[in-house]
């Protein structure tokens, strides 16, 4: 064997132990993405079934009751716009449906600088005014865990008392007008029951509508509002749809603006 | 970046690996804790119907976390990079059309919500778009370069460089 034929054997001697312990290096390397990718997969796999499964759980408390009984003049399951409240009736006018919770900033803010304009529109014949409640911030925010838990459903609740006692707009105006400095800190029973005198509920009606606040009469209706809110995939509140499209912030906050806004869709 | 040497590339994608998902962990990780998972925020594009926002709230969170399990313990890091710029050009896109539309990203409810001027709106959108474009650079970058440290990755286009030739044969 020549010094050059032991050279090239040399060579391909190392040739093929490169290639193997390449090979090696493969088999290795494909182990290790097999086993990672499938750990990946199954621990999130496992924190998602759980999560799901602890979601389901306290989801199925919220199911809307069909037979609810509404507020006085307050929608049933029925029609376009399900457990709102319309607050006027103009006939072919534009309608404005306009989502609310009781205890969100912004629904404050915006009931503040045009609530007026809205609710005028609305006794000019203008627009068809539909407010429909929910209540989503009760989930959202330390309310829950605070001194007035469930604030925004209690609020709506209250608030179907006061639209039987004929104060509805009043009682509505009277709650975005008094709401906490601090989001999620709620209201009181006792204050719930005191916006109603603030609304000009008086007399006879007065009791009556602190029995009806005591009672909770219209939570199944405040909630079931709330669950059609989740169900349509509502974003946020304020919410507003006029004829069905949704109007924006900037639009639904400004009085000059909605005004231009109603009279172009008024046929 | 050919001025760049191979070790000083390497080291600039393992962080921009480990950045992504530390981003990728905590963004899925947050929304686990929420009711519908991503659901509202999903919802508050104004871009799937309905019917979709229940089940991609759940699967945008899982995807998220998967992409950071994966960033984090550097597997399939070249797949992992161009799914998480893929993911971030699709919030660009999605956080663009509801600005152009005019509608509010957030509720306006909670922590710096509640801002219906339009000086506070430009500046949350501009702000999101910028840091997600940022992301989408990392994302591009490791894609391009995926070869990083404390991965369980080996790249094969670069294994020659990084494993040592045996020297000698016995």
């Amino acid at each position: 064997m020549s010094a050059k034929e032991s050279a090239k054997s040399t060579r391909e001697k190392a040739a093929a132990a490169r290639a193997e312990a390449e090979a090696e290096q493969k088999r290795r390397d494909r182990t290790v993405r097999i086993i990672g990718g499938l750990a990946v997969l199954a621990v999130i796999g496992a924190i998602f079934g759980a999560v799901i499964w602890n979601n389901k759980k306290t989801a199925s408390a919220n199911d809307v009751v069909a037979d609810a009984s509404v507020p006085k003049g307050a929608n049933t399951s029925t029609g376009d716009y399900p457990w709102a409240y319309p607050v006027n009736r103009a006939g072919t006018k534009p309608t404005l449906a306009i989502w609310e919770d009781f205890q969100c900033p912004t629904c404050g803010a915006v009931e503040k600088a045009n609530g007026k304009t809205i609710e005028q529109l609305a006794s000019d014949g203008k627009i068809n005014l539909i407010w429909r409640p929910t209540a989503f911030i009760d989930e959202k925010t330390s309310s829950s865990a605070g001194p007035n838990p469930k604030s925004s459903l209690r609020a709506t609740a209250a608030w179907g008392c006061a639209i039987d006692a004929g104060k509805g707009p009043e009682y509505h105006n009277t709650v975005f007008a008094n709401q906490p400095a601090n989001e999620g800190d709620g209201w009181s029973q006792q204050q719930l029951i005191d916006f109603g005198t603030t609304a000009g509920i008086t007399g006879d009606a007065q009791a009556t509508f602190k029995t009806c606040v005591e009672n909770d009469t219209y939570h199944a209706w405040a909630n079931n509002s709330y669950q059609t809110f989740i169900k349509d995939a509502v974003p946020g509140t304020p919410t507003a749809y006029l004829n069905g499209k949704e109007v924006t912030l900037d639009v639904l906050g400004d009085p000059t603006k909605l005004t231009k806004a109603v009279a172009d869709a008024t046929k | 970046m050919s001025s760049l040497s191979l070790g000083s590339r390497t080291w600039i994608s393992t962080v921009f690996r480990l950045v992504l998902a530390a981003v990728w962990l905590y963004a899925g990780g947050v929304k686990l804790f929420q009711p519908g998972g991503a659901r509202e925020a999903i919802i508050a594009y104004r871009i799937f119907p309905a019917s979709w926002v229940d089940f991609l709230g759940w699967a945008l969170p899982a995807i998220e976390v998967g992409l950071g399990a994966l960033l984090l313990i550097g597997l399939f890091t070249r797949i992992a990079a161009i799914a998480s710029a893929l993911l971030f050009t699709a919030f660009i896109i999605g956080i663009s059309s509801v600005w152009i539309r005019g509608y509010s990203i957030d509720c306006g409810c909670f922590g710096g919500g509640g801002d219906i001027t339009e000086s506070g709106k430009t500046w949350r959108y501009t702000s999101e778009l910028l840091r997600d474009a940022l992301f989408t650079g990392m994302a591009c970058w490791l894609a391009w370069w995926p070869h990083t440290k404390f991965a369980l990755d080996r790249i094969p286009d670069d294994a020659s460089a990084a494993t040592p030739v045996p020297a000698e044969i016995a």
